[in-house]
């Protein structure tokens, strides 16, 4: 049944008011004037009934009224007026541009045929939205999501807080945790920002608290401890660092734990561990572990007591270690108890350090494998360690605290003044001028003066009950709920018409670009930028635009757009399973995830082209994560930018363990895995969901000998209800098997077969490995659309829908005019209708 | 009472459990809310499995008991229950029909299992800002007797939620993340943090005159707010205001919350209490210290109705602890070969037997005539049965708690096919004098004895 009926012509009609005259001369467009396109499309005049045939020949045996495959019904569509039916055409669009319709094996046209046909469509949608633009709508009210409110405290307060102990995650939408619609208040997260209020208030100003605060730091168990880590001094090893605010002068406990084996002991030692704690690099206390002595008997001196080291320990002591009577054995278990430390320290920000002196010389204790994960992290496997590890640092305090200290750079941000007289008209002026100026800036516009007068309410409510600054500490407490620092708010002109497009204020820009180039507030030149109205001019923007990625706070634009379109954030929860990958630690995971994070903001901070981000002859590295690569001679823990050669296979991020990893099982790689994530993430095309009940995925055979991977996955693709997907997923993920599950380069299989990194593009077009697959994607018309979707997505906070699609296409043809530099695609969007404009309720 | 540092050893058990640290309003604080409450209370409990349960449907069922009625045996994954046969039953038999597909595609098995389970509705397939549901059992009973209490309910899970591309395509993670809608429209949020939910139910510290304190300042703090609200309403059409909305009400909540604490009475003197430090590495220790504040949460009345997900619909955590290394999802896809079901068993059962410490806990802890369970009410399972097939009929379900030999205790009873689990839910809320007309898709009770 190849001949259904398509109603037919394209490349007609672009007016104000599409809806009415289907049936209009074919060539009005000329009159409306875009001659160019408008020519252009009466040119195809000719080939609109040869789309119409097209579409009925491929499209219509299943994409028909009856069987409507894949939820698309394409008969009786009108070809003459696509923008009454825009949202099925885009659709079609997408698929033809991935090259996924017609499925491949089926008949297909020439790719030229279907290219020409594309380009129709697309053409005609786009000329339809430069006449009457859909900028869409995010919605109305917007919650900051918990990134946001950490850095929006940030640089209020000039203060570093740990929100994940302040506040709830937020749900996710479109891969996204900051979409407007689902950001949600209850009363839960109403408590918690109370809480979170209280707290942020005290620490900025430094007020006393009711009762000391603790916090606790916990070391990952799989961090390996064995050498100096990452950031701490030299001549150490293992522990950890933080950075920790202290809200006051004030005394302070400091109390270390040593980490235990499986029975909660602490093993014994031939050495002596010393453990130093210090703060902004000056020691504050050490504690000893003391060594046990081998001989098994009689019970040894405590090396505390006789000062000397035991004679020659033998080389081997864990079978013939030593042995200690069960008291000892208690003792010994407690060796730390009292390992705390009450010391003065002067508020402000500082790095408390707890690291052990490093050995001159590797001990017996540490020779082995060097990056063996210091935990085993289950039953019935064997002690892999050996050293004496942190566990965890706890700071508790302010205890007997003398005053709030000058140092705090967040007091210095906020008292901007101080009473001029310690009398009531002087205070109340110091105090209105830092909550204006903090309104402002929490509120992202200039503050009016019944903004000041409710935070001036809550000062003398405060000033009452204690100083001056106990009234400021309140008045920010009332800040930090206010919903115009909580939500972000965009609101529709009085007298707008339903359902019309308007461009937002220069206020509302000024958050825009700041939420989504610093996933925080607008700093002062922006909100005066926008309050004026100069921000809209188009020079300004971009100068604001370059200024904004160029600055540290578009970190958190790395941060989290490349965190979760990229999967990165997903490292947290990769437990790769210990008996399989032995030597995959916290400090690979912390350097996986780094150097993508470095790669990504090479790519925005240096304005590269995009097509880097698929095939960069460059990466990050460190010690670890080279050895892990197989990359000679970097040593050190500092990442350092390495050159990479043609057909080294880390050229892009396709060959970054980060994602490798995170596209596995904990025990295998799955080329589905990695196969979707492409599909997803950089051709913009899921695929549809699993089907319940797939047949087994074979490890052995009949004969019990392993089958390969390849072997498995073919008879998912053999049954029909399987293929549809699998023939998409499977061929890009094949292409990636050098792989194992970790991104480690390999050669053979777990079945010890060779690997077959074969693949093919979702349009059938095969190619050879990951080198094969960066060309494919490079000259794919997908990865740019894609790229551009998450950006809007995420620049937005709402899914982007078929009417956008226009836009998505003027940004990518923008960007192509400059070599897909980064700024260009970011430019590109900022400038649109999409993101200066907004649709009103209809 | 509670967790002090000589009742437990501090790195066994407690491996992330912390600092001590003096709570003395705790007693001090449920006068103030319980003191009318003459008979025994009665407190709701959801605990959550992920991924459905080891069974196929050709044979191998390591959940369902043999037998029915009084006579069943205790199947492989429910053995750890068996001191508590005569205050357990086995629910077979009901369907979660809002689970099932309807007209939206085959996509999204596992987020309306998560989201039909304590509602009996049919989730909106959205990711914008129409996310709809329908409100949870829980949160029915949070509204009535939730009322009675600091806390209306507490929503725990094991599993991080910020992951990225962990949700199925179309529906918004909210459905996925929680079990608990307070109505259509407005998911709860759910914590994994212990020491964050400590510090919910008791506060970061302090004397009981300082937490007042803090109370009559955050009440002023929040009425200020609810009238920047009321002009901030009225700037915006009527359409956009749900969200404004939903503030009004949480302040109406939170201040509800706050008048408990502000007419605390003395201090009572309490010993000291170890904080939770953080969350614990491993699984066991994670889901136990999760229990145990449930236990703290029901033994101080602070709340009365809990959910608990022992982990996401989705997830691929590994349980080293017993051997198992195959991601948690993935293992559930068992593909009906038996080494893999017995695999998956072995992850059930491990979470049985984390259960079975919790009801250990609340029975030997005295209250009133009885103890902490003869009070309590659990529903504990699943929602889908064969995860193979994402099945979303015989669902697993036991129900738990109760005086020894209370009615439908000791049985396994088995429902008409077809039957509602929503029924079941309202069986439930009727024990604790909570009688709704329906709840979602539900056809009316199940009579348990």
């Amino acid at each position: 049944m190849g001949a259904k009926r398509v109603v037919m012509s394209v490349g007609n009609r672009v007016e104000k008011q599409p809806r009415v005259g289907a049936n209009r001369p074919r060539c009005s467009i000329v009159l409306v004037g875009l001659l160019v396109l408008g020519l252009a499309a009466c040119e195809t005049r000719d080939s609109a009934g040869s789309h119409a045939a097209l579409v009925s020949r491929y499209c219509l045996d299943c994409h028909n009224a009856a069987e409507a495959a894949g939820d698309l019904d394409l008969e009786h569509r009108e070809l003459a007026n696509l923008v009454q039916d825009a949202d099925v055409w885009e659709k079609v669009i997408r698929k033809l541009r991935a090259g996924m319709m017609p499925p491949a094996g089926e008949a297909r046209p020439e790719r030229a045929q279907t290219l020409e046909f594309v380009v129709a469509l697309e053409t005609d949608l786009d000329q339809a939205a430069a006449l009457d633009p859909n900028p869409g709508r995010t919605e109305a009210v917007h919650r900051l999501n918990r990134n946001e409110y950490r850095n929006a405290v940030r640089d209020l307060l000039d203060l570093e807080v740990d929100v994940a102990a302040l506040l709830p995650a937020d749900d996710a939408s479109y891969g996204f945790d900051n979409i407007a619609g689902v950001l949600k208040m209850s009363p839960t997260l109403l408590e918690r920002y109370l809480a979170a209020a209280e707290k942020v208030s005290r620490l900025a100003v430094g007020t006393a608290p009711p009762f000391p605060d603790i916090d606790y730091f916990r070391v990952a168990d799989d961090r390996s401890q064995e050498r100096r880590l990452p950031g701490l001094p030299f001549g150490t090893r293992g522990g950890t660092q933080v950075s920790y605010n202290f809200p006051m002068d004030a005394e302070y406990l400091i109390d270390v734990e040593l980490a235990r084996n499986l029975n909660e002991s602490i093993p014994l030692y031939l050495e002596a561990h010393d453990l130093e704690v210090s703060i902004d690099g000056k020691r504050v206390a050490l504690f000893t572990l003391p060594a046990v002595p081998s001989a098994p008997a009689p019970p040894p001196e405590p090396v505390s007591e006789s000062g000397d080291e035991p004679a020659e320990p033998p080389i081997s002591q864990i079978s013939t270690g030593p042995q200690l009577s069960r008291e000892e054995r208690r003792l010994r278990d407690r060796s730390d108890d009292n390992w705390q430390v009450r010391v003065p320290v002067k508020a402000g920000r500082r790095e408390v350090t707890v690291t052990f002196i490093g050995k001159t010389a590797a001990l017996d204790e540490t020779t082995r494998l060097p990056f063996l994960r210091p935990y085993p992290s289950g039953v019935n496997i064997p002690e892999t360690r050996m050293g004496a590890y942190l566990r965890s640092v706890e700071i508790s305090g302010p205890y007997d605290p003398s005053g709030p200290g000058d140092e705090s750079p967040s007091r210095q941000r906020i008292f901007q003044c101080r009473p001029a007289a310690p009398e009531d008209t002087a205070e109340r002026a110091c105090a209105s001028e830092i909550l204006g100026t903090l309104a402002r800036r929490a509120y992202r516009r200039p503050a009016t003066e019944a903004d000041v007068e409710t935070l001036l309410g809550f000062y003398a409510q405060g000033r009452a009950e204690g100083d001056f600054d106990d009234g400021i500490q309140l008045a920010i407490k009332r800040l930090l709920i206010d919903p115009d620092f909580l939500l972000r708010i965009e609101r529709e002109p009085e007298d707008i018409a339903a359902g019309e497009p308007y461009p937002i204020s220069g206020i509302e820009l000024a958050s825009r670009l700041s939420f989504f180039l610093w996933s925080s507030l607008p700093d002062d030149e922006l909100i005066e930028l926008g309050a004026t109205g100069r921000l809209n001019a188009p020079a300004e923007l971009e100068a604001q635009v370059k200024r904004m990625l160029a600055d540290a706070r578009a970190d958190a634009f790395i941060e989290n757009f490349a965190g979760q379109w990229l999967f990165l954030r997903n490292l947290d929860a990769v437990v790769p399973v210990q008996s399989i990958f032995p030597d995959f630690d916290d400090t690979l995971r912390q350097g996986l995830r780094r150097e993508t994070e470095l790669f990504f903001a090479s790519i925005v901070r240096e304005d590269r082209s995009a097509l880097d981000l698929l095939d960069a002859n460059y990466t990050f590295v460190n010690e670890r994560v080279a050895k892990h690569y197989g990359i000679p001679r970097v040593k050190g823990s500092h990442f350092r930018r390495v050159e990479l050669g043609a057909d080294n296979p880390r050229r892009g991020l396709l060959g970054h363990g980060s994602i490798l990893t995170v596209t596995s099982y904990p025990d295998r790689t799955s080329p589905v895995i990695r196969g979707k994530w492409i599909l997803e993430n950089l051709l913009g095309t899921p695929p549809p969901p699993p089907l319940p009940n797939v047949p087994a995925l074979k490890t052995t055979d009949g004969a019990g000998s392993v089958v390969s991977m390849r072997e498995r996955l073919a008879a998912h693709r053999a049954d029909p209800a399987c293929a549809s997907c699998h023939q998409l997923m499977d061929p890009l993920g094949f292409s990636l098997e050098n792989f194992d599950a970790l991104g480690r380069w390999r050669t053979l299989e777990e079945s010890g077969g060779l690997i077959d990194a074969g693949g093919a593009l979702p349009d059938g077009s095969g190619f050879e490995g990951l080198a094969g697959l960066r060309e494919a994607l490079k000259s794919s018309d997908r990865v740019f659309a894609t790229l551009t979707e998450k950006l809007m997505t995420y620049a937005l906070g709402r899914g982007i829908e078929y009417y956008d699609q226009p836009t998505v296409r003027r940004v990518v043809r923008a960007a192509a005019e400059e070599d897909y530099r980064f700024s260009s695609f970011v430019l590109g969007i900022v400038r649109s209708p999409a993101f200066q404009m907004r649709r009103s309720r209809s | 009472m509670i967790i002090t540092r000589r009742a437990l050893p501090r790195r066994t058990l407690l491996r992330g459990v912390g600092a001590s640290l003096a709570l003395p309003f705790l007693d001090a604080m449920v006068p103030a809310f319980a003191q009318s409450s003459v008979a025994p209370v009665k407190r709701l409990g959801f605990i959550y499995l992920p991924n459905g349960v080891a069974m196929n449907f050709s044979g191998i069922n390591y959940w369902t008991p043999q037998g029915e009625g009084a006579g069943f045996e205790f199947s492989p994954i429910l053995t750890p229950l068996a001191p508590y046969r005569d205050r357990l039953t086995v629910v077979s038999g009901t369907a979660q029909h809002q689970a099932d597909a309807h007209d939206d595609g085959a996509n999204g098995d596992h987020t309306r299992g998560t989201s039909s389970w304590l509602t009996g509705a049919h989730c909106k397939r959205t990711e914008g800002a129409d996310v709809e549901n329908g409100i949870s059992a829980d949160q029915i009973a949070a509204q009535s007797i939730g009322q009675a209490t600091p806390l209306p309910s507490l929503e725990l899970c094991i599993d991080l939620n910020f992951l990225s591309g962990q949700c199925e395509n179309s529906y918004s993670c909210a459905y996925l993340n929680t079990l608990s809608w307070s109505s259509a429209t407005t998911p709860m949020p759910t914590e994994n943090n212990p020491r964050i939910v400590f510090e919910r139910l008791f506060g970061g510290g302090g004397t009981t005159a300082q937490r007042q304190a803090e109370a009559r300042e955050n009440r002023s703090l929040l009425d200020s707010v609810r009238e920047d609200l009321a002009s901030l309403r009225n700037s915006l059409g009527a359409a956009d205001r749900g969200q404004v909305d939903e503030y009004v009400e949480s302040i109406r909540e939170v201040e509800r919350r706050i008048q408990g604490v502000e007419t605390l009475g003395v201090d009572a003197g309490l010993p000291a209490l170890e904080r939770p430090r953080g969350i614990p590495e491993r699984f066991d220790e994670h889901v136990k210290l999760m229990y145990e504040l449930q236990w703290l949460a029901f033994q101080a009345d602070m709340t009365r109705v809990v959910t608990f997900m022992l982990g996401r619909e989705l997830n691929f955590r590994t349980y080293p602890e017993i051997g198992i290394n195959e991601g948690h999802h993935g293992l559930s896809h068992h593909q009906d070969r038996p080494e893999q079901l017995e695999k998956y068993a072995r992850v059930n059962t491990h979470q049985t037997q984390l259960f079975a410490w919790f009801l250990d806990k609340l029975a030997s802890t005295r209250e009133a005539d009885g103890s902490l369970l003869d009070h309590s009410m659990f529903l504990y399972g699943a929602a889908l049965s064969n995860p193979n097939l994402h099945a979303h009929y015989d669902i697993p379900l036991l129900t738990v708690g109760g005086p020894a030999g209370r009615p439908g205790g000791g049985r396994h009873n088995v429902y008409p096919a077809e039957t509602p689990m929503t029924n079941l839910l309202l069986t439930l809320l009727d024990g604790i004098g909570v009688h709704p007309e329906s709840l979602g898709d539900s056809t009316g009770r199940l009579e348990l004895a």
